[in-house]
């Protein structure tokens, strides 16, 4: 890890100033919210719903088909640093079928990063997991190089000013958070308008 | 004489037999089987279908077969989570062998029940819980050095119940020192709520001195003062256990220290007697 870490109590207080910077400019339902039985584990909750094109194997039926995104911004312990998980519904609530819900993730990366079909190992970081606190199942990235990631962008950032090896500015956090949400909210089509990081 | 490494051999050969039935259809025979304690259930959907197959008549790419999942005591199976620790779990104690579950070809809970299948495989969540594991041991460095092909190596050895092919690899995420054990604590409330109990815990204390599971429910459990038991594969382990020992030896495959919280003192009679434990709920993660 090169940059400063991020900590759990970081990330809890650069939650508002998170929530501030993309309200009003993304056009995603948002809210704070607590889960867990003492209800003490914020996360960020986003919503919204995408047409996408129906079913290919259907030809003569490609009608567009509502997807609706539900999604928690958590932070794991494990690996200091912020997850996603994500659920994919009709709008009836029935969840988006496993092989729908990879096609889905699938396009929406490659359509952000360009990156060729064959090339996106999706199987090896998408899982469909019990939500850490929730229990019910719900999508998430394998957060194994996040934490790279955000170590990187915190040492560019100058964010660990009295060398404790942990971001402790709320500003810098939340920048932080910004910038993985940038990279990481591709998957469910979220796009992060650079205002935000002004 | 037993070497140390035995006991991690006895905890991979623990198996326990199942009876798997379909109740929609009492004609369709039982499939009695030898589950690894440390296996998935969803490991044996293949099987499970062939036999739906060959004895209701139910096609395997059939809705039915394909959205197949089971039950215990007439709550879904949270399959993610490794047999034996599914059996430790049933309330109020663990159902006489062998262990009856049934087979549902309907209703699928989709609310309660990870969908392992095609798109979300199985050995793709089991690397998922290795890296976790990894992540809070060495910060994930070893599980990222490792080639795609140990990641599958770990998998297969653990499906085809190939302990030494297994082994080989698991050993570089089992040594060296760890910053911290991965562990979860579970209890089963008698409402089929599962609390699912998981924080940071280093191997030592601040004095150096090993880490014992006491030590660990007060960390996690803090205002909690009655007396319970941890246990794991079964087997209820004495509270001044280091953590870092129970760690090395009793680790399930996917690289957690599983335990399962019980009522009463370690080497209790009790076995089951007591009703539902009375528990400081405001430090328990309560999981549907």
């Amino acid at each position: 890890l090169s940059g400063p870490m991020l900590s759990r109590s970081a990330f809890n207080e650069a939650l508002p100033q998170l929530l501030a910077r993309l309200s009003g400019r993304l056009s995603w339902p948002m809210r704070l919210a607590t889960v867990g039985a003492e209800s003490d584990t914020p996360v960020m909750e986003l919503q919204t719903s995408f047409l996408v094109a129906g079913p290919a194997a259907d030809a003569s039926d490609s009608a567009p088909v509502l997807v609706q995104v539900r999604l928690h911004i958590g932070f794991s312990s494990a690996y200091a640093c912020p997850v996603l998980h994500f659920c994919l519904s009709q709008p009836d609530g029935v969840p988006l079928a496993a092989s729908d819900a990879a096609d889905f993730v699938r396009v929406n990366v490659e359509s952000s990063t360009g990156e060729a079909a064959g090339q996106l190992d999706l199987a090896s970081v998408l899982s469909q997991v019990p939500h850490p606190q929730l229990g019910c199942p719900m999508y998430t990235l394998h957060p194994c190089r996040t934490a790279e990631l955000i170590g990187r962008l915190t040492s560019a950032s100058e964010a660990d000013r009295d060398g404790s090896g942990e971001v402790r500015d709320t500003n810098a956090a939340a920048l932080a958070v910004l910038s993985w949400l940038t990279v990481y909210g591709r998957a469910v089509g979220l796009q992060v308008p650079p205002e935000c990081f002004l | 004489q037993t070497t140390p490494d035995s006991i991690q051999r006895q905890v991979w050969d623990g198996k326990l037999p199942v009876c798997f039935v379909l109740p929609e259809d009492p004609d369709v025979p039982p499939l009695y089987s030898l589950v690894p304690r440390v296996g998935y259930f969803p490991a044996l959907l293949d099987r499970l279908r062939a036999h739906l197959s060959r004895h209701a008549g139910i096609d395997e790419d059939s809705p039915g077969a394909q959205q197949l999942w089971l039950r215990s005591a007439g709550r879904p199976l949270r399959w993610h989570l490794p047999v034996g620790l599914l059996y430790d779990l049933e309330r109020p104690k663990p159902p006489p062998l062998p262990w009856e579950v049934e087979i549902r070809t309907r209703d699928f809970p989709t609310d309660e029940l990870v969908s392992f299948g095609p798109n979300n495989s199985l050995e793709s969540y089991f690397l998922y819980c290795l890296k976790e594991a990894d992540a809070l041991k060495h910060r994930a460095r070893v599980i990222n050095e490792m080639g795609e092909r140990e990641h599958r190596q770990l998998w297969q050895g653990l499906l085809n119940d190939q302990f030494d092919q297994f082994s080989v690899v698991n050993r570089k995420l089992m040594e060296g020192e760890a910053k911290y054990l991965p562990f979860r604590i579970y209890q089963q409330g008698a409402d089929g709520g599962l609390s699912v109990l998981q924080c940071l815990a280093k191997p030592h204390r601040e004095d150096s001195t090993p880490l014992t599971l006491s030590d660990l429910l007060r960390i996690c459990l803090p205002n909690f003062t009655d007396p319970v038991t941890l246990a794991t594969h079964g087997v209820s382990l004495p509270m001044e256990t280091p953590l870092a020992w129970a760690y090395d030896k009793l680790a399930y495959p996917d690289n957690f220290l599983h335990l399962v919280l019980q009522p009463g003192r370690c080497n209790s009679a009790g076995d089951g007697e007591s009703s539902a434990m009375q528990l400081d709920s405001s430090r328990i993660l309560t999981v549907i």
